[in-house]
């Protein structure tokens, strides 16, 4: 057998037992590349690792879009963006839920990471949704789905590390998740009243306020919009690079939060210090990630994959499409973050030798995690959602899913047949 | 038989792998009649800036790199940055190798590895996006994306705004206005995409600046192989990978220059004026790199001057 | 996450690395917006980047990653696979807790270990950044302590989670 193949089977045992992610990776990585070389290469190759990992310029804005979020919530935005959402959408039938799936988009704006929104979303959108009697599947499968677009709508921690994995600009990557995250709205809106059709009484319309208490509702978001504009406009005007966005906008929102006396010295404390932890769990993970990646280089995978597709002889179509199933079931059993760490180094040359854009191949593997995210056994959203709200069964919120699958499959097809669609705005960039 | 393994950094169309490190290893094949067989490895075991580490650790055999990426290790080799060496990279890497053998590699700088050789790119010009560049009051403000190193001190001492950045955001940087221009050998321009975005080249004779590359083996590999084999892979190395290496440069830029010409960049070539002018600005970028040199007990002055005869002299 | 709100360290040692290292985390993140704010700002309104941003920004990343790791550790964040292990009860899960834990602070000893001698390396060969000169083996230094202050926080974990189990309960 393979030294690689045995290495991924260890790695998916040692997993399975329940050791954290990046130490089975740092294991199995750093004894195998002990065995195929030599165990003091292993050594030296696992203190480079972590000394440069650490020191990866690019990687700074993991921290800073995450403390960027934080800051958001502590300045009390995530609610008013709900009540904007909600004062415009709330009359309608299901109202609630949609208005649930714009907040979640409008927070994704500002927010980095697809758990952050599902958790402060689950925060802000869940006890309403229960006041108006909204069927708990539907309130928390919303809410899990909507979470999602937080790392396809820029930006996105994911992306930055598919970009950094890759060489592509972050930049482009960013602008290429708009399109592509509007229509993820739209098809989860018609996804709810998918839902509302098959079950007419999962959720029922709140009061439909006064235009001049909508408009009202809508200055509150304000904020994110302003942050959202400076941030991406940045980006798109070349202003600033992706890197420099991530300061500027943990900069932002932090002179937001201090406008809306959000911050006192403690508040602001543990914001920096949740941040903190955040960042070097998903660097830790990275630091594994990187040292399995060299273990399989070492072990020939990528000569071995390119010679197996070769054989295969099929179309590049036909490849592309393999590597998403590929993803789809990984992404059944695999945490995003690795998932995305693990398979990117390996499958990106592929692709790139198929003659594939690579920043579109992004876009799709960060729909394809999406799926994952809200997918059984291992949905890392729904967990979470499990975790805030305990007296909803796991069930229920998987089961709550399923017409946001559907909807992400749509989308999912929508981007392969017109790749167009997300290449259209990076490539007037600048 | 002996199985090299190279660390490799760089897709396989790039210069350094298509012609060099490739002829090199069946080079390596022939002189040892196949004793010694180099395989280079598809996939990168680190960033451009541990590639030494890389080899010296004994985590791949053999690697190349740049002096310039790991700041403050490698002093010596800063006599290769300096402007004005010569417009042919064959020249100038020669020289630098034998400049290397005579007065730099017994300072000790490359500790953990056997130095195969060292040599340099093109002569590196000025790229602008929007203002054309014809001396050095065109200069003043514009902002520069450089790599760090000497060539960041060359971009501030002539009025320029250096940003630094890694070349991998080269082309955000540039295709996004960020910087209006960039210091590159002709090869790069095109290599990281930057035909369709520059629109004026600055060439300035014999080079504003250069980078210094190695190609190392970890030393305990070197001690591993017989008296026999060293001399046969040192038989392909050290100056014939030299010339080898800034053959294909030269080519590279060479062709370079058509793309750029094709996608209809401008090209002018400073004075004799303005070099003289931009000589005058960068004298204290010279005294620092030779007081630096001085404290490894290498008089930088002698060693420029031997490099720039060397360079001068070759091929005649 | 595996982060179960349980307390399982002594609580003078929990509150003493939360609070330095917590302030120093909580410094480093607010340096590297402003450095970026500033770097920026000074480019557009007076033609001055921030002379060495970039490597400012590298070197407070990587005192925020290191300082975070203990006080991700100590909250039992790292992110594991729960499938199977969050079945498990009472003794059994103290079991499977105690011998995660010293797996990983077997890993983290061989990190700090390996980025100790990486400061070395860094010393002899006189590494600097590019334009402050700031020399990078304190720096390599710091991280290998953080490691070991991490691991030293696994090993601590991993006796409470064993002790737990030979009382038969969490
Ligand atoms: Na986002
Ligand atoms: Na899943």
């Amino acid at each position: 057998m393979e030294a690689w193949l045995i290495g991924i089977l260890a790695l998916l045992a040692l997993l399975l037992c329940g050791l954290p992610i990046a130490v089975g990776m740092l294991l199995v990585g750093g004894i195998g590349v002990g065995l195929l070389l030599n165990p003091t290469a292993a050594l030296a190759m696992l203190g480079q690792i972590a000394y440069q990992t650490g020191l990866n310029y690019e990687l700074s804005v993991v921290p800073l879009f995450i403390l960027m979020g934080n800051l958001i919530v502590q300045a009390g935005l995530a609610d008013k963006l709900y009540a904007a959402s909600q004062a415009w959408l709330g009359h309608r039938k299901g109202g609630l839920a949609m208005a649930t799936v714009m907040a979640c988009g409008g927070f994704s704006a500002v927010c980095g990471s697809s758990l952050a929104t599902a958790a402060t979303m689950a925060k802000v959108a869940m006890p309403p949704m229960r006041r108006y009697g909204y069927a708990p599947s539907l309130a928390a499968g919303t809410i899990a789905a909507g979470g999602t677009l937080g790392i396809l709508i820029p930006p996105s921690v994911i992306l930055v590390l598919y970009g950094v994995t890759t060489q592509q600009s972050i930049g482009e990557l960013f602008l290429a998740g708009l399109v592509p995250g509007i229509l993820g709205i739209l098809l989860y809106l018609a996804a709810v009243r998918l839902t509302l059709f098959l079950q007419p009484e999962a959720g029922r319309a709140a009061e439909r306020l006064p235009l001049a208490d909508r408009l009202r509702a809508l200055r509150g978001v304000g904020g994110v919009l302003v942050l959202f504009v400076v941030v991406i406009g940045g980006i798109y005007l070349g202003v600033f690079t992706a890197t420099e966005a991530a300061g500027i906008g943990a900069f932002g929102a932090f002179v937001i939060a201090l406008l809306r006396r959000a911050l006192t010295l403690r508040s602001l404390y543990a914001v920096l210090i949740d941040t903190a932890a955040t960042t070097a769990m998903m660097f830790f993970l990275l630091i594994g990630a990187t040292m399995f990646t060299n273990f399989v280089n070492v072990a020939g995978l990528p000569r071995d994959l390119t010679a197996f597709i070769d054989g295969l002889d099929l179309g590049p179509v036909a490849v592309l499409a393999a590597i998403l199933v590929i993803y789809v079931l990984l992404g059944t059993v695999l945490e995003s973050l690795s998932m995305v760490l693990l398979t990117v180094p390996i499958f990106y040359p592929i692709v790139q030798g198929l003659g594939f854009d690579l920043v579109w191949f992004g876009i799709l593997v960060v729909v394809v995690t999406e799926i994952s995210l809200i997918t059984p056994p291992i949905g890392l959203n729904v967990f979470v959602l499990n975790s805030v709200m305990k007296d909803v069964p796991m069930q229920a919120i998987f089961r709550g899913v399923v017409p946001f699958v559907l909807a992400d499959l749509v989308r999912l097809a929508i981007i392969l047949a017109f790749p167009a669609l997300v290449l259209i705005i990076p490539r007037t960039m600048g | 038989q002996t199985r090299l393994r190279v660390s490799n950094w760089l897709p396989p169309s790039h210069p350094i792998v298509a012609d060099m490190m490739r002829p090199w290893a069946e080079a390596v094949s022939d002189a040892t009649e196949g004793r010694v067989e180099v395989e280079i490895m598809e996939a990168p075991l680190g960033p451009p800036q541990a590639q030494f580490d890389i080899v010296a650790t004994g985590q791949a055999d053999v690697g190349y790199g740049v002096h310039g990426y790991t700041p403050g290790r490698f002093v010596l080799t800063q006599v290769a940055e300096l402007p004005f060496l010569g417009d042919s990279a064959e020249a100038v890497s020669v020289a630098y190798w034998r400049l290397h053998e005579e007065m730099l590699a017994e300072a000790g700088e490359h500790r953990g590895v056997k130095v195969l050789s060292v040599f340099a790119h093109g002569p590196g010009h000025v790229y602008t996006t929007g203002t054309e560049v014809d001396g050095i009051d065109d200069l003043q403000g514009l902002k520069l994306r450089t790599g760090g190193g000497i060539v960041n001190a060359i971009a501030k001492e002539l009025g320029a705004v250096p940003l630094l950045e890694p070349s991998s955001k080269t082309y955000e940087i540039l295709s996004a206005g960020i910087a209006d221009g960039i210091l590159f050998p002709h090869e790069s321009v095109p290599f990281f995409r930057l035909d369709g975005i520059v629109r004026h080249g600055a060439i300035v004779p014999r080079g504003l600046y250069n980078t210094s590359f190695f190609v190392a083996m970890n030393e305990a590999v070197w001690d591993g192989l017989s008296p026999e084999d060293q001399e046969a892979v040192m038989s392909v190395s050290g100056e014939a990978f030299a010339r080898r290496a800034g053959q294909a440069w030269d080519a590279a830029d060479a062709a370079g220059r058509e793309k750029m010409v094709a996608a209809g960049i401008s090209f002018v070539t400073l004075s004799d004026d303005e070099v003289a002018r931009i000589a005058e600005k960068l004298k204290p970028v010279e005294a620092r790199v030779f007081g630096e040199m001085a404290e490894k007990g290498v008089d930088g002055e002698a060693a420029l001057q031997a490099l720039r005869d060397r360079v001068e002299a070759y091929g005649n | 996450m595996a982060g179960d709100g349980t307390r399982h360290l002594p609580v003078r040692l929990e509150r003493g690395v939360s609070l330095s290292l917590g302030l120093g985390a909580a410094i480093f993140l607010l340096a590297m917006m402003l450095v970026t704010t500033v770097d920026v700002a000074g480019r557009y309104l007076f033609a001055t980047p921030l002379p060495g941003a970039f490597e400012l920004t590298q070197l407070l990343l990587a005192a925020t990653v290191f300082a975070g790791l203990p006080l991700v550790t100590l909250k039992e964040e790292h992110v594991s696979v729960t499938l199977l292990s969050e079945r498990l009860k009472g003794r059994a899960a103290a079991l499977h807790g105690a011998l995660s834990s010293a797996l990983s602070a077997a890993v983290f000893i061989v990190v700090a270990r390996q980025l100790g001698v990486q400061a070395m390396r860094l010393a002899s060969y006189g590494d600097t950044t590019s334009l402050l000169r700031i020399p990078m083996a304190p720096l390599a230094w710091t991280m290998s302590v953080l490691a070991g202050l991490t691991a030293f926080i696994l090993v601590a974990l991993a006796v409470s989670h064993l002790l737990g189990a030979i009382r038969g309960r969490r």
